[in-house]
């Protein structure tokens, strides 16, 4: 009864929030950030999607937390399967369930289209829709769909794992890069007077890094998924 | 027009997530949850906002189903490992009635069988640790075969009480959990 009772005073209180902030809607709503990334975005950051300006430079922090985050969901999925140990070695679970030879076939033929595509979207993400994240994870698919072909290949999940750390190492020490360049943490370090081609060398290798941890990050996920605790 | 689609499609979304609760077939629900994912990265177009319909197109539509279609598919199978020494040649039709026997209770529960023998180094603790359905013993002080299974699955209590007017027959549980080291 308590409980019932708690939860809907929390209820109600979620509603007066709601209510609260729908009746002076104008005031959080207003056009002035949006005017403001328009107007200064390109000039700022040498990017022309917008998107990517506001999270690999006016808001770079949150893109290093959100890293972070996806780090710590893969070490948290990596050490709840840990207890099926790597000592016992449990060589008898068998896969013999068969993939239809016409997935294998539009897989063998998908492949190489997806991972090129993927590519494109990393590399391409401050000109286009798109970026680090999604690329990366159109990446992971395509590897993914490897498993499908032969479920038979070996990844060492470990590996990964630490080839992953030492990504997000280097991805926090290219964001405060700048605080020998430009004299403020988290941010481009080229020099603001530069001109945009040569600002887009930090949006593109920060876009890579992103994408090549996002895609490791999913890789080992879906293999532990797959492997069901068996390395 | 484009407000007429958006409306159409929202309406949709609403459609498609009432049948995902209350759908039971699983493959079903797995297309639909894709198509959810779909339908949602469209009207993220509409409202222009591409950089999140692509995000939302390859998780939703890509990794989700993915992960689903392996976790159903594993779910699909009964394994069991056959334990019993095959060079005692004096209880070969009753091995043959156990092996009948499960046959007809994993077609009964629509699952497919999947046994594996002559593996070295078993013993009744892998059943809790590994992804195994079910372990074939044979004590031959009682003369009895022992079937060990997880004792959280439904399928094992169904399985005894299909196998109760066999006497040679005798099913234990273990514990799922925590391992032994």
């Amino acid at each position: 009864m308590i409980k019932r009772i708690f939860l809907i005073v929390l209820l109600g209180f979620v509603l007066y929030i709601f209510i609260d902030s729908i009746a002076n809607l104008p005031d959080i709503y207003n056009p002035a950030g949006k005017d403001f990334f328009a107007a200064n975005g390109l000039d700022d950051t040498g990017s022309r999607n917008l998107v990517v300006a506001i999270y690999l430079d006016y808001r770079l922090f949150d893109t290093i937390l959100e890293a972070s985050i996806l780090l710590l969901a893969v070490s948290g999925v990596m050490w709840f399967s840990h207890y099926y140990s790597t000592k016992k070695k449990p060589k008898y679970m068998i896969d013999s369930q068969k993939t239809p030879e016409l997935f294998i076939t539009l897989s063998r033929m998908f492949y190489p289209i997806m991972t090129l595509f993927g590519i494109y979207i990393i590399v391409n993400g401050h000109l286009s829709p798109g970026g680090g994240f999604q690329g990366g994870v159109i990446v992971a698919t395509a590897i993914l769909i490897l498993y499908y072909i032969d479920i038979s290949k070996f990844v060492d999940i470990d590996r990964i794992l630490t080839i992953d750390k030492f990504l997000f190492v280097l991805l926090i020490a290219l964001a405060s890069f700048s605080i020998l360049t430009r004299n403020e943490i988290f941010t481009s370090f080229i020099p603001i007077s530069q001109s945009v081609e040569i600002k887009s060398i930090y949006l593109i290798s920060m876009n890579v890094l992103i994408g090549i941890k996002v895609a490791l990050s999913m890789i080992v996920i879906f293999t532990n998924f797959l492997r069901e605790g068996v390395r | 027009m484009v407000e007429i689609i958006a409306f159409a499609l929202q309406i949709l979304l609403v459609i498609i997530s009432i049948a995902i609760v209350l759908h039971k077939n699983n493959s079903t629900l797995v297309i639909l949850i894709a198509s959810f994912g779909f339908v949602a990265a469209t009207l993220y177009t509409l409202n222009q906002a591409p950089d999140v319909a692509i995000a939302e197109v390859a998780i939703s539509s890509a990794i989700i189903p993915l992960i689903y279609v392996l976790s159903i598919s594993r779910q699909r199978e009964f394994i069991v490992i056959d334990n019993v020494d095959h060079t005692l040649f004096d209880v070969k039709d009753e091995k043959y009635l156990v092996v009948k026997l499960l046959e007809d209770f994993v077609r009964e529960n629509k699952l497919k069988l999947n046994i594996s023998s002559d593996l070295e180094g078993i013993c009744e603790e892998h059943v809790a640790v590994a992804n195994v359905d079910l372990m074939i013993f044979y004590n031959s002080r009682l003369k009895k075969f022992e079937l060990v299974g997880k004792s959280s699955s439904i399928l094992i209590n169904k399985l005894r009480d299909s196998t109760k007017k066999y006497q040679f027959i005798s099913i234990y549980t273990t514990d799922e959990g925590e391992s032994h080291d």
